[in-house]
């Protein structure tokens, strides 16, 4: 597998097995600064034990993740969000009875110095750090749309919204390799194509992106680059062009689509 | 604090510090300065159990630490008050990290039930070690507190302690929970997952919460045993531990000003009761199982619930 | 040797009243993966149930003991009805907050029924009435009174019972179904209401029935329910929370293992004892013994 220099995430020779059954066997890939990258496949392929993995939510069995020069594996969860890889959830794990803004202004302390005896005592730095959160969440929730409902619990927001909000919350942890799983899901066509803008307005800003998505369209329009996942295997990678014509792709998802 | 929270916080103190001067009596006072010192342990509680998602039915057992640490070190050794709160404060955070740290892994019933075992313990501790303790009979004429040279042996004068600790107190918790960082508290409660996620150290945001509550359950502690100036183990039992979490609930758990409130409810509530006699105790547990199912959020957090469908009406 | 025997006849008396608590504990947390905290004011409602059924109304200890029962679960399905299905229905949509608010009620509800046994019977203990040989059984120098033999054997009948019941019968089945999965057991036919008004009433009528045994062997008080609802959860733990088969061997260790160290330490440090085992299996083996760990996947 390409393992060139300069790449932002390489994932090589993963493997994890639940109860025997092998979720994910030796998938390898890499990721480069500044690409949207999808990654593809059936249901049950394993691509979100792959997200797991890469966000210490769950630990390899074999296999190491490479992220800007350190090893995640074996790192909690909130230690590779620390380092600068930020998640959105399958399920939507909005922290539900907190405002829109509550819920941007816990991601924005992934970075945070502030200490629990400054926050009581009111020190000058956290006032002055919280004025500088503020800006930040303003300037995010301009970008998806979510100005109007900064007051709203998150549980009253809409699906699409409530989405949107958590990929502006993951934004607000300042990462710079996000991982979107499956942000469309169940959304309506106009809502896929604001998903899509954000997308590439977020690669635009200089995050890179790792993306579980089964809208084919979306994909195609917004990848530089497709890695395809079926029975836990990596079966393909390359450009969408690429994708496109091969066939063990064909394959995989015409033997599941019936 | 915004400006508004900052001018209801002293309209508040001042109108509670005028209490004394309108000719209330002593036992009037002293009713009061127990809402005070109940307000102190269920802020840290309700950090703990109505922001951070954990339970605990073992809190007497750090407010009676810091009850005896400060009895006993101002009476036997004739330590000054502050030494003796000071230490009772610490003495309660050491054992709040003892405990807290192993029943991080321990959620729900489970760990109401290890912390109803914890707090068993420190009673039985309480009773058996009786070179220390006094044993069932406690400690009596515990010295009224001083601070540099000046005595609070009046109703008047303890009260106007206390007033001072709780404002104190409300003061480091309503900054902490209106700041960002107290955002942080939530978001373990609502979804842990995310929480860690986002970057949030989930272990250490629960210790910390559970640190804070015995911090101020132990300073609470150090109060009551200066007030009432006498402690026994039977005050300290698992139905005091009831009654803090009970005042968090039917204040609101997770808002700023439940414990404020369910203190206040649940103290003038039983003195009220009183007149039923032998009926009180009885009506007190139906009027806590009615409390549950019309007013779940608490009072606090029912009339949240009413503002903000009233403002949305008029919207 | 002859002193631990004695005591383990003991240990064993007690250790099945501490299984049918753990019992209790384990129908409501099997089937609702709740924790009913009023199952020691039901106990303690057994207790003087059986002592008034027996020496007011002069009933035999067995008659007793099934007026007991159902007369405890009629009251366990009134607070299903009453306390708890209000709040289920309220409050089905946040499980946290549901579980607190559970807890809460089932406070209230304990506070109401210790004050109501404290109008009704007093505030002082109540000796249970002789109703047994006063005779005790004697072999080779051990003596043992004869209500440890009709404690014993009462308990083992009732859990035999409540097997019998869950395995065999239509209501059980039913029971089992939907302690499994819920909208599965719906889908199946099952009235998930009525069988939360069973298990309610299943786990008041064995916590009612174990308290009457305890009342059998020493006497009734208005708050003896908070002694021993920590005991029977121990065992529950002990055995594995939320198993029928756990809560009988959690419930019969921990009463051997109290009489133990009353035999050969003190009977100072009897109550130390399950607070210490509950620390550690909470800590070390919170599924049980009989329980396999569970991995929880994220």
């Amino acid at each position: 597998m390409a393992t060139a220099q300069g790449m932002m995430l390489e994932v090589s020779a993963l493997a994890k097995n639940f109860a025997g059954v092998a979720a994910v066997s030796d998938v390898s890939f890499g990721v480069s600064e500044g690409e949207i990258v999808s990654l593809i496949g059936p249901n049950g392929a394993g691509k979100t034990s792959v997200f797991n993995m890469i966000t210490g939510f769950y630990s390899p069995d074999t296999g190491s993740i490479q992220y800007a020069g350190c090893e995640l594996r074996g790192l909690e969860p909130f230690r590779i969000a620390r380092l600068g890889v930020a998640r959105t959830f399958q399920n939507l794990e909005l922290f539900r009875d907190m405002t829109v803004e509550g819920n941007m202004q816990v991601a924005c302390q992934c970075h945070s110095p502030i200490s629990l005896g400054a926050a009581m005592f009111r020190s000058a730095a956290v006032r002055r750090r919280e004025t500088e959160d503020a800006e930040r969440i303003a300037r995010l929730v301009d970008a998806v749309g979510l100005r109007q409902q900064l007051g709203s619990m998150a549980s009253q927001l809409s699906y699409g919204a409530q989405r949107r909000l958590e990929i502006a919350r993951a934004m607000a942890t300042g990462a710079r390799l996000l991982l979107l799983d499956e942000p469309t899901a169940g959304m309506s066509p106009a809502e896929v194509d604001e998903i899509l803008d954000l997308a590439k307005k977020v690669r635009d800003s200089g995050v890179t992106i790792l993306l579980i998505e089964h809208n084919m369209n979306l994909v195609m329009r917004v990848s530089d680059r497709i890695i395809v996942m079926d029975h836990g295997m990596k079966i393909a990678d390359g450009e969408p062009a690429q994708i496109r014509r091969d066939a063990r792709v064909r394959q995989a998802y015409l033997g599941t689509a019936g | 604090m915004t400006a508004r929270h900052k001018g209801w916080f002293i309209f508040v103190v001042l109108a509670l510090a005028v209490v004394p001067k309108l000719g209330t009596n002593p036992y009037a006072l002293h009713v009061l300065s127990l809402v005070g010192i109940y307000a102190i342990v269920t802020m840290g509680l309700n950090l703990v159990f109505g922001y951070t998602g954990q339970i605990s039915l073992g809190h007497a057992a750090y407010f009676a630490v810091g009850a005896y640490t400060s009895g006993i070190l101002t009476l036997q050794l004739g330590a000054p008050f502050a030494v003796g709160m000071i230490a009772a404060v610490a003495l309660a955070v050491v054992l709040g990290l003892l405990v807290g740290i192993p029943s991080l892994k321990l959620e729900g019933s489970y760990l109401a039930m290890a912390t109803i075992g914890f707090g068993e313990i420190v009673k039985m501790l309480l009773v058996n070690w009786e070179h220390v303790t006094g044993g069932p009979a406690g400690i009596s004429r515990i010295p009224h507190p001083g601070i540099l040279g000046f005595t609070f042996n009046t109703a008047d004068a303890k009260f106007y302690l206390i007033l001072t600790f709780s404002a104190v107190a409300w003061l480091l918790y309503a900054n902490l929970l209106m700041s960002h960082y107290g955002t942080r508290f939530i978001a373990v409660r609502d979804s842990a997952k995310a929480a860690a996620g986002m970057g949030i150290d989930v272990r250490r945001t629960k210790i910390q919460a559970f640190v804070f509550s015995t911090a101020y359950a132990g300073m609470a502690g150090a109060l009551y045993a200066h007030l009432n100036r006498y402690i026994a183990p039977d005050a300290f039992h698992l139905g005091e531990s009831i009654n803090f979490l009970l005042i968090v609930v039917v204040g609101g758990m997770g808002t700023l000003l439940g414990p404020l409130m369910g203190s206040a409810i649940i103290v003038y509530l039983r003195e009220s009761l009183l007149v039923l006699k032998d009926y009180n105790m009885l009506i007190f547990g139906l009027i806590l199982m009615v409390l549950m199912v019309f007013m779940p959020r608490g009072l606090v957090g029912s009339a949240q619930l009413l503002v903000s469908k009233w403002r949305r009406r008029r919207a | 040797m002859l002193e631990a025997i004695q005591q383990a006849a003991t240990g064993l008396a007690i250790g099945s009243v501490y299984a049918l608590v753990a019992l209790a504990f384990s129908v409501t947390v099997r089937a609702l993966n709740q924790i009913n905290f009023a199952t020691g004011e039901l106990f303690m409602l057994g207790a003087y149930l059986g002592i008034t059924l027996t020496a007011t109304i002069g009933f035999p200890f067995w008659v007793a003991v099934i007026a007991t029962a159902i007369a405890v679960s009629v009251i366990g399905v009134l607070f299903e009805k009453i306390a708890y299905r209000p709040l289920f229905r309220a409050n089905a949509g946040h499980p946290g907050r549901l579980h607190i608010l559970i807890i809460c009620s089932t406070i209230g509800t304990s506070i109401f029924l210790q004050n109501a046994a404290m109008l009704i019977w007093g505030a002082q203990a109540l000796p249970f009435p002789k109703v047994f040989d006063p005779e005790p059984f004697r072999f080779q120098g051990i003596v043992i009174p004869v209500e440890y033999f009709w404690v014993t054997g009462v308990a083992m009948v009732l859990m035999g019972a409540l097997n019998v019941f869950l395995q065999g019968t239509w209501i059980g089945k039913g029971l089992r179904a939907a302690a499994q999965d819920r909208e599965t057991a719906a889908l199946m036919g099952v009235s998930l209401p009525a069988a939360d008004s069973w298990t309610f009433g299943v786990s008041a009528g064995i916590g009612a029935v174990g308290g009457l045994l305890i009342g059998a062997m020493s006497f009734a008080y208005p708050t003896m329910g908070a002694a021993f609802v920590l005991k029977g959860f121990t065992a529950a733990i002990m055995g594995g929370l939320g198993s029928i088969r756990g809560a009988i061997v959690g419930g019969f260790l921990l009463g051997l293992a109290e009489s133990l160290v009353i035999a050969f330490i003190s009977s100072v440090y009897k109550d130390v004892v399950a607070f210490a085992l509950l620390l550690v299996f909470l800590q070390f083996r919170p599924t049980g013994l009989l329980l396999k760990p569970v991995q929880t996947r994220v």
